[in-house]
């Protein structure tokens, strides 16, 4: 087959594929997303969006133990909502492949952290892969099926954002079938009582001394000789960095980074004269190399342990260290023109979306709103300053029972969406329930998985596929673990919103509105017309500009400022007709 | 002509304004010249507004996807203010830079906070910074095409009207009819050949 051009996300897809992967789980998560997405365009894979990363392990664990080949995928944060399945499947073993797509997110392009998940492997005692491109995220998914079964053991594949999103070449192979042989007892080996896992524990750290030689000798790490000089040991986009800046230097380009290969990693630090370790991230490499007594330079050398790296910081700090080995490059100085600094250009919520309604609105409650993980996190931002805090799935409504345990009731709600409801939220809200609480949760539903891409869950009614399924009923699933005071209500409905946040608020009881108004995106919504700002009544107050909608803008300044309304843009809403006090807003004739 | 490998292609625009559809155009008539390709997508959340960046790297062997700051031999620009963000960070004195002047504005510029650099002004700088500067009036031409939403297109037309990459015209169009559906093809053909003729006309 002819080679194809491919992200990192659909090769790794095309990668289980051809491993004759089965079963595919995932929850949605930048920038993962399309591993599961891509996968499930094959024949012969059930895919299958699971409520979150634990499900989506388990399910997968479940499918391995019963022979199949199975993958999970998910970004870094979801690795821990995963991870309580993560560490004991290390000890079960697995008898189909187990594959786990991991994608860290350094830089945080799309994510409340950046925390480094090769720690996870270290951790949980697994074989982690880690390609630096698409052509080898095929080949190494593929092969980390195979070291799955060979060596009993789920296999982490590492990507991180530039890997994820970046495409390159790819060459496609065929599909190797595997037969499914079902699930057989094995009570020792799947039945994690201390009396068997203290023998599986013996069995892990056999495997890790097995895996370590298999490091040692494995294609997947390999030497470039070149100068002597210099030796940079790698992996990931980082390798590729480095190659750029210095493409005379020795490499020693790591393709598995954990376990690390000690011996392979002496004979090359004996080989160079400088040996210089360049990681995003942490340390992980660096410090397992420093414990075997190498003298080695790494985050010393100015290497951040924040942010992405970059091909500039790369070069930068190799070329002010060992200045003959990076490539020349000239300098260029710029005089920047008349604007030294260029206005930013921050992600904002979409015109017309509900979230601005609910939290505009629960704003005039001067109420502490405890936020999520969603697009409505972008309300935090400067004009509407309507959120919080975020943390992580689900926690906005531990944390509004936690400030109402201490401070009272009335004060703090939680608002989050619909499908990070139903991933983290539910056992929160059962809790409040349970502990006699009186918090409002505010459940933002816009019908989908509005920031990852609008993929479906299990409120909208609809599988992967677009098969219809049963839909999980917010209010009622609400009303089912006890909560007497739950509303559905469209937010286009204002007042009603309003009265009703306001009755919750006094009450004594734990309360739920969902405010369900499908996302502005999902296409085929009906359109409502355009909003206009009459010049003669505007006052200028910019009550109106104060909900940051894209659609409304001003004009000039000082005296001669003018507010108005794309109509382009404009999707309907109303709601800056209703903060307008001057009665200047109104349906476009 | 930029005809010594490797080639690095940056494309600045706003989140929306079709970058991703360029760049894999782009990287078809690359390997139809049997030209190796690589692409790096700077986003974060660009589905809500966000400025988008595109690294496209011909090259015969492999290359990171990232082109290093300084060192983009062309840069198109769908977005003015995003096109001088981009021209400070990765031209040169060799850098030949297209844009279409349509601003997206952002947000604190629509609540007068900030200010949008003056057109005139952007012009200037980008003519400081680069070897060539073209400036394409994509989002008109893509209006009069049918539809702005192709300034996308008409900026690929451009490109290829002035004859910046060795690829032929054909391979081009061929890719452009292939890449899109049916019902589009008629529509992406006249945007096309609208940059192209204003590329042929901006020829030094």
């Amino acid at each position: 087959m002819s080679k194809v051009l491919m992200s990192g996300n659909e090769a790794a897809a095309r990668g289980a594929y051809e491993a004759g992967v089965r079963f595919a789980a995932s929850y949605p998560g930048t920038p993962a997303t399309e591993v599961l997405e891509n996968v499930a365009t094959y024949d012969g894979v059930r895919a299958q969006w699971t409520v979150n990363e634990k499900v989506a392990l388990e399910e997968t664990i479940g499918a391995a133990v019963a022979g199949a080949r199975a993958l999970a995928s998910m970004k870094h944060v979801g690795m821990n909502v995963a991870a309580d399945p993560l560490f004991t499947a290390s000890y079960i073993g697995v008898k189909g492949g187990l594959v786990i797509i991991n994608a860290d997110d350094p830089g945080m392009h799309s994510s409340q952290n950046e925390q480094d998940n090769r720690h996870y492997a270290r951790a949980a005692k697994l074989l982690m892969l880690e390609p630096a491109d698409s052509a080898e995220t095929k080949e190494f998914v593929r092969l980390a099926f195979d070291l799955s079964e060979e060596y009993d053991t789920p296999v982490i594949v590492r990507m991180t954002t530039r890997i994820s999103h970046s495409k390159g070449l790819v060459e496609p192979g065929e599909r190797t079938e595997k037969e499914v042989e079902g699930f057989k007892r094995d009570i020792p080996k799947y039945v994690m009582l201390p009396g068997y896992a203290r023998g599986r524990h013996v069995v892990v750290e056999e495997r890790m001394k097995k895996l370590s030689e298999l490091c040692d000798r494995s294609e997947l790490n390999r030497v470039i000789p070149g100068d002597r000089f210099l030796g940079i040991i790698s992996s990931g986009a980082a390798f590729q960095y480095a190659l750029e800046a210095a493409p005379r230097a020795s490499f020693l380009k790591l393709g598995i980074v954990n376990p690390i290969p000690k011996d392979m990693i002496s004979q090359f630090a004996a080989y160079v004269e400088n040996l210089v370790i360049i990681e995003e991230l942490d340390p992980i490499i660096e410090e397992q190399v420093r414990a075997m007594g190498l003298r080695v330079f790494g985050k010393d050398l100015g290497f951040p342990l924040c942010g992405e790296l970059s091909p500039e910081a790369v070069w930068n700090i190799l070329n002010l260290r060992f200045p003959n080995m990076a490539r020349p490059r000239q300098e260029v100085t710029i005089q920047p023109g008349r604007y030294k600094d260029l206005p930013p250009r921050p992600p904002v919520l979409c015109p017309g979306c509900s979230h601005r309604i609910v939290l505009s609105i629960l704003k005039k409650f001067k109420v502490n709103v405890m936020g999520d993980i969603g697009c409505y996190t972008l309300a935090a931002q400067s004009p509407l300053n309507a959120m919080d805090s975020c943390v992580c799935m689900g926690a906005s409504v531990g944390m509004a029972f936690g400030i109402e345990k201490v401070t009272g009731k009335g004060k703090t709600v939680a608002a989050l969406g619909d499908s990070t409801f139903i991933h983290g939220g539910i056992t929160g809200l059962i809790d409040i329930v349970y502990n006699k609480g009186a918090t409002l949760v505010m459940i933002l539903d816009n019908c989908t998985t509005a920031m990852t891409g609008r993929q479906d869950h299990p409120a909208t009614g609809k599988t992967l596929q677009g098969e219809p399924t049963i839909a999980l009923d917010l209010e009622k699933l609400a009303r089912g673990i006890g909560i007497r005071d739950a509303h559905t209500i469209n937010p286009l409905e204002f007042d009603r919103l309003e009265q009703t946040i306001k009755s919750c608020l006094e009450s004594d009881e734990p309360s739920v509105i969902v405010a369900k108004r499908p996302c502005v995106l999902i296409p085929g919504q009906e359109e409502l017309p355009a909003y206009k700002i009459d010049q003669e009544l505007c006052n200028q107050c910019a009550a109106c500009i104060r909900l940051g909608c894209p659609a409304i803008m001003q004009l000039g300044k000082d005296k001669k400022k003018e507010f108005f309304i794309d109509e382009f843009y404009c999707q309907g809403c109303g709601l800056c007709q209703r903060v307008c006090k001057f009665d200047a807003i109104g349906v476009k004739q | 002509m930029y005809s010594h490998l490797p080639i690095n292609v940056l494309i600045a625009g706003v989140g929306g304004q079709g970058n991703l559809i360029v760049s894999r155009l782009l990287a078809a008539v690359a390997m139809k010249n049997r030209v190796g390709v690589v692409i790096g997508e700077t986003k974060g959340a660009s589905q809500r507004g966000g400025p988008v960046t595109s690294h496209i790297r011909f090259s015969q062997h492999p290359l990171g996807p990232l082109i290093p700051h300084k060192m983009a031999h062309i840069i198109i620009g769908f977005e003015p203010l995003e096109t001088l963000r981009a021209s400070r960070r990765y031209s040169n004195e060799e850098t030949t830079v297209l844009f279409n002047p349509a601003p997206v504005v952002p947000m604190l510029v629509a609540q007068g906070l900030q200010q949008y650099p003056k057109l005139e002004d952007i012009s200037l700088e980008l003519g400081s910074m680069n070897q060539c500067v073209h400036l394409i009036e994509a989002t008109q031409l893509a209006s009069k095409a049918g539809d702005p939403i192709l300034l996308n297109v008409v900026m690929l037309g451009a490109l290829c009207g002035l004859s910046l990459l060795s690829f032929e015209r054909e391979q081009f169009v061929e890719t452009i009819v292939n890449g899109v559906p049916e019902k589009y093809r008629e529509l992406n053909r006249l945007a096309f050949e609208a940059g192209y003729e204003q590329g042929c006309a901006r020829m030094p």
